[in-house]
C-alpha cells in the first residue's frame, strides 16, 4: 500500500468514527463556528490610500510621521462654480456654506475658504492680519476692494480661486487623529509627565468617509443655479470606492448564491443537495469573516472578493463529496456506507485541491500591498475551514438527515456527455503533437504580448466614466491645476537652522522653478512653503510695496518676522515649520494621474531640490503622490514574488501527489498557459495590469491545478491497472471528465459575476480570471492527455 | 440636639446656595489683580515631541480706568531682544484691542490691527481672551459642584457664552473653571475649543499673596487631544512688583522704540 492508499483508508475510518458520534460533532463544530461569528459585527471597511500598505512599510511610516508633524495632508475640497464669485449674492452664498461646513462636517481640524483665508497686509503705519471677509463688504467699492486683494493674493491663487474667477474653494481638512469619544474630560488636569502617554490612533477611514459623506450632503443642499457645488480630492475618491465595495459585496454574494441553487438543482435535482452546500459553504465564509473582524483586517477593494470566491471556490470540494455519496446511497441504500466510501473515495483529492488552491492563495500573503497579503491570508484560511466543514461537518449532517434514495436517472443525458467527452479525449491521443505545438505557439506569442502589458496604480480609473468624482477631479485638475499633494521635508538639522535667507530663498526658487514644470504628460499645479508667509510678512511691513514681497536678505530680522508673524493671530506657521525652526514643508499640488506616470515628474523635482537646496539639508518625500507611487513598486514585487511562490510551492504538491518530478512539472504546463494566455489577452485589448488583474496568476493556477489533480491522478490509476495510455485517456475523460466541466463552469461564472461590479478594476478582474478558468479547462482536457500521451510509455 | 444639627445643617445648605455661579463671576472680574506692575515673565513653549523653546519678558501693566494698558519687551532668544509689545486692552468688549509692536531689526513701530482674541499669545497655548478678563455679562454661570483643588475649597462652575459671536472670539464652546473659595481666584479651567474637539486644560501652579494682592506666580496651558498632549505652555514670573507708579506716558510708542 502507498501513502494514497493508505489516506484512504484512513479517510474511510473517518468516515466511520463520524457517522457514529454525528450530534456531537456538529454541535461542536457549530459551537466553535457561532463564536467566531458573533464578531462579525466589529468589521470594518478600509478603502483609504495608507489602507494599501503595510503598517511597517517606510513609505507609510514616513508618512505618518510627517502626518504626527505638520497634520492631514489628505483634504476634502468642496468646490463651487459661479458665474461671478465676486457678487454679493454668491458671496453671502458662500459664507453660509462656509458656516454649515464648519459647523456640521465631523472629525473637522481647520476649514479655509475665500471667507476666513489668511491676508496680510500693511497700510501705512498698519499691519493687518485679518480673515479676507472677516466683514462683510458694505458697499461696491469695499467688494472691488475685497477682490482686489483676493485676485493679487499669489497664495489663493489655483488653491482658493481659478485663474478665470470661476472657481473657488472650500478646503477641509480632517483632525490626524481619532478623538476618543470615552474619556473624562476633567481628569485632563492630572500631570501629564509621570504617566505614559496612550499612543494616538490615526484618523481612521470610516471616520474620513463620514466627513464626505456629510460634505457631499451640505453641497447637494447649498447647489443652485449658478452656484455649483462639488467634492474633489483624494478622500472622496477613497469614498467613492468604498460605497462600490459595500454595495458590490451584497451583490456578488447574492449573484453566487443564486447561480449555486441553479447549478446545484440541475446537478442533484433534490432539495437537500441546494441547502446543504450552500449551508456549509455559507458557514466557512461566515467564520472567515468572523476570523477577520476578530484579529481586525478590514473589508477592503481587494478583500471585497474574498466571500463571492469563497463561495464558488468552496462548493467544488462539496459537490465532489455529495456526488460520491448520492451515486453509493442511490446504488446501495446504506446511507453510513455510503458516507464513508465518499470520504474514502473522494477524501483525498478534496484535500489535495483544497491544498493547491489554498497555496495559490498564500503566495498572495507575503505581499507588500496589505490587502492583498490580507486577500491571500485570508482566502486560504477559508478554504481551510471550508474543507474541516466538508469533510466533518458535512457528512455529520448527511448522518442524522433523512434522505430519500432517487428513483431515475439520467442516463440519456450522460450518455451524451460521456459521448463528446470521449470524442475530446481521442482527438488529444490522436493529435497530441499539433496540440502541443499549437500550445507552445499561442504561449510563446502570449508571452510576447504579455511583455507589453505596464503595471498601473490608478483608483480613480476605477471608477465609471460618469462618476461624479472623476468629473469634478478632472474639473478641478484642469482649473485648479491638481487635485493631489506631493510633500517635502527639508530638515536643516539644527535649531532654528531656517533664520537663513540664503535658505529660505532657495527653498521659494525650488518652488518657482517646479511651478514652471509643464509638459505633454505633467505640470506642477502650484507648490507653497514658509517662504510665502515670510514674504507676505515682509510686505506688509513695507506698506505692502511689491518690490519687497521677497524674503530679507537679513537674517537677524527673520526671526523677528516669524515672531510678529506668530502673534499676529495665524496659527498656520506650525503646518509650515516645526516648532524648533529646523525644519521646512514644501507642498507641491499635483494632477491626479497613474502612479507610474509621477515617476518622471518626481524624479525631475527631486533632482531640482538636489540642485537648488544642496547637501547641506536632508530631503524627506512623502504625501499622497509617493503613497501611490509605492503601491505601484509594491504591487509589482508582490506579483512576481506571488507568481513565482505559488507555481513552486503548486508544483512541488503536484510531485508529491504525483509521485514524479517529470509528470510533476508537466502537469504544471496546462495550468500555466491560460495565465500566459490571460496575460497576452490583456495586452491585445490594452487591459490595465494592476493589483486585481494581477491576482488572477496565482489564483488560477491554484484552482486550474485541482483539474489536473484529478486528471492525472485517474489517469495515472488507470494506467498502472494496464490500461494503454489511449483507454486511460477515455476512461479517465468519461470518468472524472464530467466532474471537470461542471465545476469548472461553476467557477468562471462565480468570477464572471463580477463583471457587475461598478469598479472597472473589479469587473477587468473578473472577465480574465472567468475566462482563465474556462481556458484552465480547455487546456486540462485537450492538452494535458496530449502531454500526457507523449511523456508515457505506452502500456502494449 | 436635633434642633442644632438641624441649624448647622440648613446654614451649611444656605451657605452652599447663598452664592449664585453670576454672583462667583463677578466676584472673580471684580478681584483686586493689582496695578501698575512690573514683572519679568519666562514663557516655556513645550511641543509634542517635548521640545522646549524659551523666551524670558519683562513686563510692565497699568490700569487706566476699566482698560488695562500692557507693555513688553521680550529680553531672549537673543535674536528677538528688544522686540516690544504694547497692548491697549478695552473692557469695551465691542471695541478691537490696540497693539502696536516694534521689531528692532527694522527700526519700526507698526500697529497691529487684529480682531481675532482666539489666536494664540505669541505662539503660546494662551490665546489673547484668555490673557484679558473676560466679560461677566458675556456668559451664563452653572454651579456643579463643591471641590477640592490643591488642598483649598472650590466651586466647579460651568460656564457657557452666551452668543455665538462670544464663541467666534474666544474660540472657546463652553469652559468648566475651579474658583478658589477664599480668594475668587480661578485655579483651573477647562475650555472647550471649538474647531478641531481640543481641550485646553489651565492651571495655576504656584499663587501667592503679594502686598495683599493673589498673584499667579506660575501657571500652565495644556492642549490636549483625548489623552495626548499637542503643545504645553508654561508662564513662570518672578520679581512681581506692584504700584510701581508707571506713568500713562510710559505706554506709548516712543518707549517701544527706545526700548529697555
Amino acid at each position: 500500500m502507498n501513502w494514497r492508499s493508505k489516506t484512504e483508508a484512513s479517510l474511510e475510518a473517518m468516515g466511520d468514527k463520524i457517522t457514529q458520534n454525528p450530534i456531537k460533532i456538529i454541535l461542536s463544530l457549530l459551537i466553535f463556528s457561532i463564536a467566531i461569528i458573533s464578531n462579525l459585527p466589529k468589521i470594518t471597511i478600509d478603502t483609504s490610500t495608507e489602507g494599501f500598505l503595510h503598517d511597517t512599510d517606510p513609505a507609510l511610516v514616513r508618512y505618518e510621521a510627517f502626518k504626527e508633524q505638520f497634520g492631514q495632508d489628505e483634504k476634502i475640497m468642496v468646490v463651487v462654480r459661479g458665474k461671478n464669485i465676486f457678487e454679493p449674492v454668491f458671496l453671502e452664498r458662500l459664507q453660509a456654506l462656509h458656516q454649515e461646513l464648519e459647523n456640521n462636517i465631523p472629525h473637522l481640524n481647520d476649514i479655509t475658504s475665500l471667507i476666513n483665508a489668511r491676508n496680510t497686509r500693511g497700510e501705512g503705519d498698519q499691519l493687518i492680519v485679518e480673515d479676507l471677509f472677516e466683514e462683510f463688504p458694505k458697499n461696491k467699492e469695499e467688494l472691488a476692494f475685497k477682490k482686489n486683494l483676493a485676485v493679487n493674493n499669489v497664495m489663493y491663487k489655483n488653491l482658493l480661486l481659478s485663474q478665470d474667477l470661476t472657481l473657488t474653494t472650500i478646503i477641509l481638512e480632517p483632525d490626524a487623529y481619532e478623538s476618543s469619544a470615552d474619556i473624562d474630560d476633567l481628569a485632563g488636569f492630572g500631570d501629564d509627565e509621570s504617566k505614559e502617554e496612550q499612543k494616538l490612533e490615526f484618523l481612521k477611514d470610516s471616520s474620513k468617509s463620514e466627513m464626505v459623506g456629510a460634505a457631499q450632503k451640505i453641497a447637494k443642499k447649498f447647489s443652485a443655479e449658478n452656484f455649483d457645488v462639488f467634492i474633489a480630492g483624494s478622500l472622496a475618491v477613497n469614498d467613492f470606492n468604498k460605497r462600490a465595495v459595500q454595495k458590490d459585496m451584497q451583490k456578488f454574494v447574492k449573484l453566487v448564491l443564486l447561480m449555486m441553487m441553479i447549478f446545484l438543482f440541475v446537478v442533484f435535482r433534490r432539495v437537500s443537495a441546494v441547502i446543504l452546500p450552500i449551508f456549509i459553504v455559507a458557514l466557512s465564509l461566515l467564520t472567515t469573516m468572523g476570523t477577520m473582524a476578530l484579529v481586525g483586517t478590514p473589508i477592503t477593494i481587494p478583500t471585497q472578493i474574498l466571500p463571492s470566491f469563497l463561495l464558488a471556490v468552496g462548493i467544488g470540494a462539496v459537490v465532489h463529496l455529495l456526488a460520491m455519496f448520492f451515486k453509493h446511497y442511490n446504488d446501495n441504500g446504506d446511507k453510513h456506507k455510503a458516507i464513508s466510501y465518499a470520504l474514502g473515495h473522494s477524501g483525498l483529492a478534496i484535500i489535495m485541491t483544497s491544498l493547491t488552491t489554498a497555496a495559490g492563495l498564500l503566495s498572495f500573503s507575503t505581499a507588500a500591498i496589505a490587502p492583498i497579503a490580507d486577500l491571500g491570508l485570508f482566502a486560504a484560511v477559508g478554504i481551510m475551514i471550508a474543507l474541516v466543514n466538508t469533510m466533518i461537518m458535512l457528512p455529520a449532517i448527511l448522518a442524522i438527515l433523512p434522505i430519500n434514495r432517487a428513483k431515475e436517472k439520467h442516463i440519456a443525458k450522460t450518455k451524451k456527455m460521456d459521448a463528446l467527452l470521449t470524442r475530446v479525449a481521442l482527438f488529444s491521443v490522436d493529435n497530441a503533437k499539433t496540440i502541443v505545438g499549437v500550445s507552445v505557439v499561442i504561449i510563446l506569442l502570449s508571452i510576447f504580448g504579455a511583455t507589453k502589458v505596464n503595471f498601473t496604480h490608478d483608483p480613480l480609473s476605477w471608477q465609471p466614466d460618469d462618476s461624479p468624482i472623476k468629473l469634478s477631479t478632472e474639473i478641478v485638475d484642469r482649473e485648479l491645476r491638481g487635485s493631489v499633494t506631493m510633500e517635502v521635508i527639508v530638515d536643516t538639522k539644527k535649531e532654528n537652522g531656517l533664520y537663513n535667507s540664503e535658505l529660505l530663498k532657495r527653498i521659494d526658487s525650488v518652488v518657482r522653478k517646479a511651478e514652471a514644470i509643464e509638459n505633454d504628460k505633467y505640470f506642477v499645479g502650484k507648490g507653497w512653503s514658509v517662504a510665502e508667509v515670510l514674504k507676505e510678512i515682509h510686505r506688509a511691513l513695507h506698506e505692502n510695496d511689491e518690490a519687497y514681497y521677497v524674503i530679507t536678505d537679513n537674517d537677524a530680522l527673520i526671526p523677528q518676522e516669524f515672531l510678529l508673524f506668530e502673534n499676529s493671530g495665524s496659527d498656520d506657521l506650525e503646518d509650515l515649520v516645526d516648532s524648533s525652526f529646523s525644519k521646512a514643508r514644501i507642498t507641491f499640488k499635483l494632477p491626479w494621474m497613474e502612479a507610474g506616470e509621477y515617476e518622471e515628474l518626481s524624479q525631475e523635482l527631486i533632482g531640482l531640490m538636489k540642485s537648488e537646496l544642496g547637501s547641506d539639508v536632508e530631503i524627506t518625500i512623502t504625501g499622497m503622490v509617493p503613497l501611490f507611487q509605492r503601491t505601484l513598486s509594491a504591487a509589482m514585487t508582490s506579483m512576481a514574488t506571488s507568481y513565482i511562490t505559488a507555481f513552486i510551492l503548486i508544483a512541488i504538491m503536484m510531485m508529491i501527489l504525483l509521485g514524479s518530478f517529470k509528470i510533476g512539472l508537466t502537469s504544471m504546463i496546462p495550468n500555466v498557459l491560460p495565465v500566459i494566455m490571460a496575460l497576452g489577452f490583456m495586452s491585445i485589448v490594452d487591459m490595465p495590469l494592476d493589483m486585481f488583474t494581477m491576482l488572477v496568476g496565482a489564483i488560477v493556477i491554484g484552482l486550474s491545478v485541482d483539474d489536473t489533480v484529478h486528471f492525472f491522478h485517474n489517469f495515472a490509476r488507470y494506467h498502472n491497472q494496464g490500461l494503454s495510455t489511449r483507454e486511460s485517456v477515455i476512461k479517465t475523460m468519461t470518468g472524472t471528465g464530467r466532474a471537470l466541466v461542471a465545476t469548472s463552469i461553476i467557477l468562471s461564472l462565480g468570477f464572471f459575476v463580477y463583471m457587475f461590479a461598478s469598479l472597472s478594476n473589479l469587473i477587468n478582474f473578473g472577465i480574465l480570471a472567468g475566462g482563465s478558468i474556462t481556458i484552465a479547462l480547455i487546456s486540462n482536457i485537450i492538452l494535458g492527455p496530449a502531454l500526457l500521451t507523449l511523456i508515457t510509455k505506452d502500456n502494449k | 440636639m436635633i434642633l442644632k444639627t438641624l441649624l448647622i445643617a440648613s446654614l451649611t445648605l444656605s451657605s452652599l446656595f447663598a452664592i449664585t455661579g453670576q454672583e462667583i463671576a463677578q466676584k472673580v472680574h471684580d478681584r483686586d489683580d493689582g496695578d501698575n506692575s512690573t514683572s519679568n515673565m519666562k514663557m516655556i513653549l513645550i511641543d509634542k515631541n517635548k521640545k522646549k523653546r524659551v523666551r524670558d519678558l519683562k513686563t510692565y501693566t497699568k490700569d487706566k480706568g476699566e482698560d488695562k494698558l500692557k507693555l513688553m519687551f521680550f529680553l531672549t532668544p537673543a535674536d528677538v531682544r528688544n522686540t516690544g509689545f504694547l497692548t491697549y486692552d478695552y473692557e469695551d468688549s465691542d471695541k478691537d484691542d490696540d497693539q502696536w509692536l516694534y521689531l528692532p531689526e527694522l527700526r519700526k513701530v507698526k500697529r497691529i490691527a487684529s480682531s481675532d482674541k482666539s489666536s494664540s499669545f505669541m505662539g503660546s497655548d494662551f490665546t489673547y481672551s484668555d490673557m484679558t478678563s473676560r466679560n461677566v455679562e458675556d456668559y451664563t454661570y452653572k454651579i456643579m459642584k463643591e471641590t477640592k483643588v490643591g488642598g483649598h475649597k472650590t466651586w466647579q462652575m460651568l460656564v457657557t457664552p452666551k452668543t455665538d459671536k462670544t464663541i467666534e472670539e474666544t474660540g472657546y464652546t463652553k469652559s468648566i473653571v475651579f474658583v478658589r473659595q477664599d480668594n475668587f481666584v480661578i485655579v483651573q479651567a477647562l475650555n472647550y475649543i471649538k474647531v478641531g474637539k481640543k481641550l485646553k486644560y489651565m492651571k495655576i501652579t504656584s499663587l501667592e499673596e503679594i502686598d495683599g494682592i493673589w498673584t499667579t506666580k506660575k501657571i500652565q496651558m495644556v492642549t490636549k487631544k483625548g489623552k495626548k498632549t499637542l503643545h504645553k505652555t508654561i508662564f513662570e514670573f518672578t520679581d512681581i512688583k506692584y504700584n510701581q507708579d508707571l506713568e500713562e506716558s510710559f505706554f506709548s510708542t516712543r518707549t517701544l522704540e527706545r526700548g529697555l
